[in-house]
């Protein structure tokens, strides 16, 4: 294993390797930095970039683009007090305070490191944990992955913002689109509606370039006539990275809490980002000896956000390296980086292509020592950038988003689905649906399908063969309580409101 | 009619009607012919079932909800503000139609008229769409006339010529 790593991380750190990464990193921190531009999007910009190049260097430029972003929008969250994603939202809380007090060089200093370091022990843990998971999913048959494909698909959709009814709805959604083309198993066409381009289904990089792209698009041209000009709180003289050792080490158990919590919410399927950081920062107000100064403008509520979201990084990369199966629409995003080179992640690809594997590993720990160089160095030029107006920029993104689905296979049909999937979207958000689901949903739907099919015939049609499996019925157990667990807790709740109320 | 108020139910009816068209087109998909697999329509009725039965259920849900705030009597003043709040969001969604329109445009004429002339084109107008009123003056104009062609220009060489990607050419082949 050594071996292998030792080799992957000198491919990496080979001039032109260094280079994707340097571009991935810096062209993140932008999208991340600025409000209204995501990591997704940034992603799925850059996939049909990598058409021309080899999968690693193709994988390095979406691992750096995606550490790149989710730490930029701390940027933005502590100068502009609004978050450039919406993993940052906690770190709004302490750091714009702080920075409206004079002390946003000292916040900015706590938002790099710390993001550094929530990322450096969450690729730890991916080294440690993807390879012996996978060496464990070996083993899985269709069954299991069938199950393992609906546990990844309730969970999102129960877990995701808003209604669950609604979640899932999207995520209906998303399968209904992956029935179009070509059926699994035996090849027959379905829901073509007799047009030709629609025989081999929907293009994944269309799909995902107008759910995320367009529909973020159509927002920001609905934001930009409400928006102000938002004011730039400007950066003092910075030495160093603004704090002291003593400052350092006093967030030492925050660093550790927040790096656990970060992992761990990366790992289940559903909550992102943003979940991990907020659950970070009350986990740091609960543990703090003076949990009324949060909010205030304090270094403990900056540290616990900052950490845990860079911490998810490396733990949504787990399900995706050793089940292949993304936890939410970034890793989504990742797994159509995989499949416009042919691989397929998962148990397998530890094993036919470990230097790969490895590469990845080595990718995300060298792209994260480039963040924290380029957000210290690099600071004023992100903070110039923020002044760029939205009505300038998001037509530029249209055009990119043209261009990428264009090159897909130099069709236009994949540039009239892009602006097809941007408004089903826009309408989904309009209607107050997640669209994360649908991503989910339109992948994991031929998975689920061709497991299915395959896994019954191994139960020679018997649904039931389903449930003799340990880890098939385990999964499938908790995908059901996904659902019944909130029902049931919202069903009391009311049961109880109403026998609150006077008659 | 407030829209907002009804979002969840005019969804719930969408998705439903949608599930059943779903699964009254799924019928014209071929039978497999693959002994003791379940065949090609197993899963998309399964998956109209599903979204009709939950359609159904955020439909009563909504209904439901409806009914209760019915129930309570509202002020007056609150009409007014729905009706305030109501032409805004026809000032605010005008955009977004324009936006799409002229995106549904920019398509058409990508091959006919080729990536640059019609990005430079599409570029402008957009500037112009999305822009606040207070930019609009002679001088914003040349800046994003400007702007529009430089855009176009360096995306087009960025990609054709170190992605190789092909780019229609149109009227300047």
């Amino acid at each position: 294993m050594m071996d292998v790593f030792a080799q992957a991380f000198i491919n990496v750190i080979q001039p032109a390797s260094l280079g994707l990464m340097f571009l991935g990193v810096g062209v993140g921190i932008i999208f991340g930095s600025i409000p209204g531009l995501s990591a997704a999007m940034a992603i799925a910009l850059f996939l049909p970039m990598t058409f021309s190049m080899g999968p690693e260097a193709g994988m390095t430029l979406l691992v750096s683009l995606y550490i790149g972003a989710i730490s930029g929008g701390l940027i933005s969250a502590i100068l502009l007090n609004i978050p450039g994603t919406p993993s940052s939202i906690s770190t709004c809380f302490d750091g714009a305070p702080m920075a409206a007090r004079g002390e946003a060089a000292k916040a900015l200093g706590l938002g790099i490191v710390f993001s550094f370091l929530g990322g450096l022990l969450s690729f730890i843990a991916l080294i440690f944990i993807a390879p012996p998971l996978a060496q464990l999913t070996l083993k899985f048959s269709p069954i299991e992955y069938f199950a393992v494909s609906i546990f990844a698909l309730t969970m999102i959709a129960a877990l995701s913002s808003g209604s669950m009814i609604k979640g899932l709805l999207s995520g209906m959604l998303g399968l209904m689109f992956s029935t179009v083309g070509l059926a699994p198993i035996d090849g027959s066409a379905r829901f073509t509606l007799s047009i030709d381009s629609l025989s081999s289904g929907f293009d994944l990089l269309a799909v995902l370039i107008g759910l995320f792209a367009v529909t973020e698009v159509l927002q920001g041209v609905e934001r930009t006539l409400s928006d102000g000009n938002a004011k730039v709180i400007a950066l003092q003289k910075i030495r160093g990275f603004g704090f002291s050792m003593a400052e350092f080490l006093a967030q030492k158990w925050n660093l550790l809490r927040s790096s656990l919590i970060g992992i761990f919410i990366g790992i289940l399927p559903g909550i992102g980002g943003s979940t991990s950081g907020i659950l970070a920062y009350i986990a740091a107000k609960k543990q703090s000896k003076h949990p009324e100064k949060f909010g205030t403008g304090i270094p403990d509520g900056i540290v616990a956000s900052e950490t845990a979201n860079n911490a998810t990084i490396g733990g949504a990369l787990v399900p995706l390296l050793a089940l292949g199966i993304p936890g939410d629409g970034v890793t989504a995003m990742m797994l159509g980086g995989f499949m416009i080179h042919g691989l397929t992640p998962g148990p397998l690809l530890f094993k036919t292509n470990a230097d790969f594997v490895y590469g990845i590993f080595a990718a995300c720990l060298v792209a994260n020592v480039i963040m924290l160089m380029l957000e210290f160095f690099g600071l004023r030029i992100y903070v110039k950038l923020l002044k760029i107006p939205k009505y300038l920029l998001m037509p530029v993104i249209i055009v990119l988003c043209t261009v990428g689905a264009f090159s897909v296979n130099s069709q236009v049909f994949n540039v009239w689905c892009i602006l097809l999937f941007g408004v089903i979207g826009y309408l989904m958000v309009k209607g107050g649906l997640p669209i994360a689901p649908a991503i989910l949903g339109f992948i994991l739907g031929p998975l689920v399908e061709t497991n299915l099919r395959r896994g019954l015939m191994l139960t020679e049609g018997n649904f039931l063969g389903f449930l003799e499996r340990p880890i098939a019925l385990t999964f499938l157990v908790v995908a059901v309580l996904a659902l019944v667990v909130p029902l049931f807790s919202a069903y009391t709740q009311h049961r109880r409101s109403t026998a609150l109320k006077p008659a | 009619m407030n829209v907002h108020r009804y979002r969840d139910l005019i969804v719930g009816v969408i998705f439903l009607t949608g599930s059943i068209g779903y699964y009254l087109l799924s019928f014209q998909t071929p039978k497999s012919e693959i002994p003791g697999d379940i065949g090609n329509y197993f899963i998309p009725h399964l998956i109209a079932l599903v979204s009709g039965l939950l359609s159904l259920m955020l439909i009563a849900s909504s209904y439901l909800a409806l009914r209760q705030t019915e129930a309570k009597p509202q002020k007056p003043a609150e009409s007014d503000a729905d009706t305030a709040k109501e032409l805004s969001a026809k000032t605010r969604y005008l955009p977004v139609v324009g936006t799409v329109a002229l995106l549904f445009a920019y398509i058409y004429a990508l091959e006919p008229v080729g990536f640059i002339l019609a990005s430079a084109t599409y570029l402008f107008l957009q500037f112009n769409i999305s822009a606040p009123a207070d930019r609009r003056d002679a001088k914003a104009q040349f800046r994003y006339a400007l702007t529009s062609i430089v855009a176009a220009i360096a995306i087009n060489s960025f990609f054709v010529n170190i992605f190789d990607v092909m780019l229609p050419q149109g009227l300047l082949d």
